[in-house]
């Protein structure tokens, strides 16, 4: 039974924490603690019988509670868990082998989905959407392997709501009503799902509002295509490619795509333009901010927005060589607040960059710290460095325990100079596997850079 | 997943930092030294600026490689025994001090470190390099004309003579360097040795051992060893050129590779070996018979065990033939005693990799409960692990397979195999023998460069072609000394008209035929 202050908490975040983002940041730790300790045991009892993996790794460790916060550490999934489907039930669009492998890692019920008609990737993702209101989000990781994430309907408009609380708003600022509930451009990428939930939180569904780069619009069928195409190359046998011939004969539609892509970018380019002096939220990736920021900066040209504007980097480099001083180069280049976060597409959260460059965590993601080696805890106090380990509390489409593959040193305890309680994590964020050594070492086996220098372009989407 | 990455991080042994001389045709030089900073698992060193070596680096002529031509083929191997003794690891202070700073950059562990060095010295066992020479050129070649006459009776004399050379070399081990050297000197080629920043040291070892013994003996004159970042404009803009340098050797694939590429043109030859990966391939019928599934599993298990699983010819994937029956069980059983035999080969050949791959590990936990497509078995402590897939196909991430993670594979027939041979791929691992004679006319087609016996992958005789290509023949300028017989002349101003219009002008039927 959930308690209905945890309830609350877990079914509107928002509301529990009046819409404060100040307050999301000043519980205090004890109190968190409590709160998250209590909503985990609720996530544990609800989702253990929903999700199959979930109770086959419960099962495998004998774990049939989660009282404290630890206890849900053995309990975390990998986060390759969204990828760990046979390649060949992709490759041959055996989609209703796809909806089992998914099943087990959802707590909707897919019995009742028939995938068998699907020839496609988003053909299967619209079956799931319409079939059984799951939609699911996908992403691409430097191996080309395609990941696939279950979320409810719900998750998303949950999600998107938290995220208009903590971009706009800055702590210790009460927020005026046109940061919370008044219309706002929004200019982003398209999403990697089927609606634009954070479109239509932030702009209430007013026309002219939602300003997409549909330049990097892309179905997934196509993105899986360029990657198995980058593979093949890499391989040195593009006459072998894995993909069925109806896709593979797509091939021109990629091309064609690319070059539509760089003529919508300069329309797009000019749209954001055309917003100076309005009340924008623009979420983008550093690369693209800087290479439309330098040029401009060079000319004498800077763009400012109404107060309250905020540009939202989040993302790596992603394989471009961006100079030292980028963000400098776009904080000159606009007249607005610049904030970075470090988030990733299995995430609910922003954990946004505070005016000290420490990234905050909000109270719905427990945050742990693990032995990169041994994925042991490492103790949830003081200063930790390790691999970075969160329970995501908002979603219910998917168990919220994710290890990451990214290292990250993590302050629990002392206050952050901006006055936030959250526990907050340092700036610098390295990928766990880079540690493999620099760029002048040769060897005679074939190591995965190799693949990962073909996938780059991947995750520039 | 976004991150910001992060700068460089040097790690340094002991909090000192190495110093890495260049060695220059009997000089060491430790002067005028620069930082190179490392990352990740390679040290920050410091090496002389190579920059302030540019002239006396390279050959100023190609006639400089007389010297060696005045030395007996029987010199040369006398220079390399008296080397390949000198470098024995406990009495070699240079070697010790290469080994030490190794144990921080190695991917293995120490005891494997040690393995190697002890090793160094005996590839220069004269029979053994006399060997070598032979299968691979040719003594005949190598010492003198070869002469074969013609049917036209013209006769061609061929001779193998050394080039100058630039290599760069990979970093896992100072056999590299070793052999880099000992085909360089019996080829009685110029050698500049480029080191990579995940090994400086080995090669500097070596090439200053040379140096204490023979300072002034032609081979040492003939040895170069300097480190620079890959890409260094400064430097390679000046060396890479024709005048200076015949031959580029650049292993490790693209790393290496795109570095050079701008510079070759005709004069200026590059010979870029890739990296690869090597697989097994094991027909079912073992399934059937515990003795015969036990003796594939040991041989599987060495395949993937020996160094690691860190070298090209490590075995990370084994297809084994089932046929159109459902194999799961009898492939789990199969995987069960790979990982047993891989758990009981000896420590100086295999252990426990020093350093197991993140990324490879989620990849493979996430798979322990996807039971309805894969098995398996161990790994829980970084040790290695036996992977089933139980469909035709190998993980999805098979490129991040190491640190002795080996994935079995059934696939229905041998016609399913061979397209999951391609470029990459080197070596492949057969058993029994009666499977590798099926194999051996057809798997050529789809990428395959080797064929052993399972169990023999990582038995390299350096006595045949690498990685598909003659890489000692390549290293040398093979020179054409063509012999007529003379033929009586017409002259032309003699006012014979007789050259026939079908006979080619200058040749010796045109002139036969003039002159009859």
């Amino acid at each position: 039974m959930i308690g209905s202050d945890v309830d609350q908490f877990l079914t509107h975040p928002g509301d529990y924490f009046g819409r404060s983002h100040t307050a999301m940041h000043s519980l205090e730790r004890k109190h968190l603690e409590e709160l998250q300790a209590a909503a985990l045991t609720a996530r544990f009892e609800q989702q253990r019988p929903r999700i199959a993996m979930l109770g086959r790794l419960a099962d495998r460790q004998g774990i049939t509670s989660v009282d404290r916060i630890e206890d849900v550490v053995p309990l975390l999934f990998e986060h390759t868990m969204y990828k760990s489907y046979p390649l060949a039930l992709l490759e041959r669009q055996m989609f209703d082998k796809l909806t089992d492998w998914l099943a087990k890692l959802t707590s909707a019920d897919l019995s009742g989905t028939d995938a068998t008609g699907c020839d496609s990737i988003a053909s299967w993702l619209a079956a799931l959407d319409v079939q059984a209101d799951v939609e699911m989000s996908y992403t691409f990781g430097t191996s080309g392997l395609m990941g696939f994430l279950p979320w409810f309907r719900r998750d998303h408009e949950i999600y998107a709501e938290a995220r208009r609380i903590s971009h706009l708003q800055r702590f210790g600022e009460q927020p005026t009503w046109s940061v919370l509930d008044g219309p706002v451009h929004y200019i982003s990428s398209p999403a990697r799902w089927r609606h634009e939930y954070f479109a239509d939180v932030l702009t209430g569904g007013q026309p002219g509002y939602v300003h997409l780069r549909e330049g990097a619009r892309s179905s997934p069928d196509l993105l899986w295509l360029a990657a198995q195409l980058r593979l093949a190359a890499a391989r040195g046998d593009v006459s072998h490619v894995s993909v069925p011939a109806a896709l593979l004969a797509r091939r021109d539609e990629l091309k064609a795509g690319q070059q539509r892509a760089r003529w919508l970018d300069e329309a797009w380019i000019e749209e954001i333009a055309g917003l100076q002096g309005q009340f924008v939220l623009w979420c983008v990736l550093p690369h693209d901010a800087y290479s439309i920021a330098a040029p401009r900066l060079e000319r004498g040209e800077r763009w400012s927005f109404a107060p309250g504007s905020v540009a939202l980097i989040a993302g790596g480099a992603k394989g471009h060589d961006l100079p030292a001083d980028w963000r400098n180069t776009i904080e000159r280049f606009l007249d607005l607040r610049v904030v970075t976060s470090y988030s990733m597409s299995e995430l609910s959260g922003a954990n946004v960059e505070c005016e000290r460059g420490r990234h905050h965590i909000p109270p719905w993601l427990v945050l742990f710290v693990l032995d990169p080696d041994t994925s042991r805890p490492l103790p949830r106090q003081g200063v930790q460095t390790g691999r970075a380990a969160f329970f995501d509390l908002l979603p219910e489409g998917h168990w919220g325990g994710l290890m990451t593959g990214d290292e990250v040193e993590v302050d629990f305890d002392s206050l952050c100079g901006c006055g936030a309680q959250s526990p907050h994590i340092a700036p610098r964020i390295e990928r766990l596997a880079t540690k493999r050594g620099g760029d002048d070492k040769i060897t005679c086996a074939a190591t995965p850079e190799a693949h990962a220098e073909a996938m780059q372009f991947l995750i520039d989407f | 997943m976004p991150t910001v990455t992060g700068d460089a991080r040097p790690t340094t042994v002991d909090g000192t930092i190495p110093t890495a001389p260049m060695i220059v045709r009997g000089q060491v030089i430790a002067s005028d030294l620069t930082e190179f900073q490392g990352r990740g698992d390679t040290l920050t060193f410091r090496a002389p600026d190579p920059r302030l070596h540019l002239s006396s680096l390279p050959l100023s002529s190609p006639g400089e490689l007389r010297d060696l031509y005045a030395l007996s083929f029987d010199d040369i191997l006398d220079y390399l025994e008296e080397l390949g003794s000198r470098l024995d690891v406990r009495t070699n202070m240079h070697m010790q001090w290469a080994r030490d700073l190794t144990y921080a950059t190695s991917p293995h562990p120490k005891i494997l470190v040690d393995n190697d060095f002890d090793g160094a010295g005996l590839m220069f066992d004269r029979d053994q390099v006399r060997e070598r020479a032979d299968k691979t050129v040719g003594l005949a070649y190598l010492n003198g004309w070869v002469a074969t006459t013609l049917r036209d009776k013209t006769t061609l004399s061929v001779r193998a003579f050394g080039a100058r050379g630039v290599h760069i070399i990979p970093g896992q081990s100072p056999l590299s360097a070793a052999r880099t050297i000992i085909t360089a000197a019996f080829t009685r080629s110029d050698c500049i040795i480029k080191t990579p920043s995940n090994n400086p040291f080995a090669p500097v070892a070596i090439a200053w051992t040379m140096c204490e013994m023979a300072p002034d003996h032609p081979i040492t004159k003939h040895i170069a060893v300097g480190y620079w970042r890959g890409g260094d404009e400064a430097v390679e803009r000046s060396l890479y050129q024709p005048h200076l340098i015949d031959k580029i050797i650049a292993w490790g694939g693209f790393a290496s590779v795109k570095h050079v590429t701008r510079y070759i043109q005709p004069g200026l030859e590059l010979i870029s070996l890739d990296p690869k990966n090597s697989c097994s391939i094991v027909d079912g019928v073992v399934l059937d018979q515990e003795k015969a599934m036990r003796e594939a599993a040991l041989r599987i298990a060495v395949d993937v065990g020996a160094l690691n699983q860190v070298g090209c010819s490590s075995s990370r994937l084994v297809y084994v033939i089932t046929g159109e029956q459902d194999s799961v069980e009898r492939l789990s059983s199969l995987g069960r005693l790979v990982y047993e035999e891989l758990m009981g080969l000896p420590e100086r050949m295999s252990t426990k990799a020093k350093w197991y791959d993140p990324e490879l590990r989620s990849n493979v936990d996430a798979l322990r409960l996807q039971d309805d497509w894969y098995t398996v078995i161990g790994g829980g402590d970084d040790e290695g692990c036996v992977i089933v897939s139980h469909l035709p196909d190998p993980v999805g991430f098979a490129g991040l397979l190491s640190g002795r993670t080996v994935n079995i594979v059934p696939v229905k027939s041998l016609d399913d195999a061979m397209p999951r041979f391609n470029a990459y791929t080197q070596t492949v691992g057969v058993y029994p023998e009666s499977l590798k004679q099926r194999l051996v006319d057809i798997a050529p087609f789809y990428g395959v460069q080797r064929f052993v016996s399972l169990g023999y992958a990582g038995h390299h005789t350096w006595s045949g072609p690498h990685d598909g290509i003659e890489l000692e023949r390549r290293m040398c300028k093979w020179v054409v000394d063509q012999r007529s017989e003379p033929v009586p002349l017409a002259y032309a101003g003699s006012g014979n008209r007789a050259i026939h219009p079908a006979h080619v002008p200058g040749s010796a039927e045109a002139v036969r035929a003039a002159a009859s």
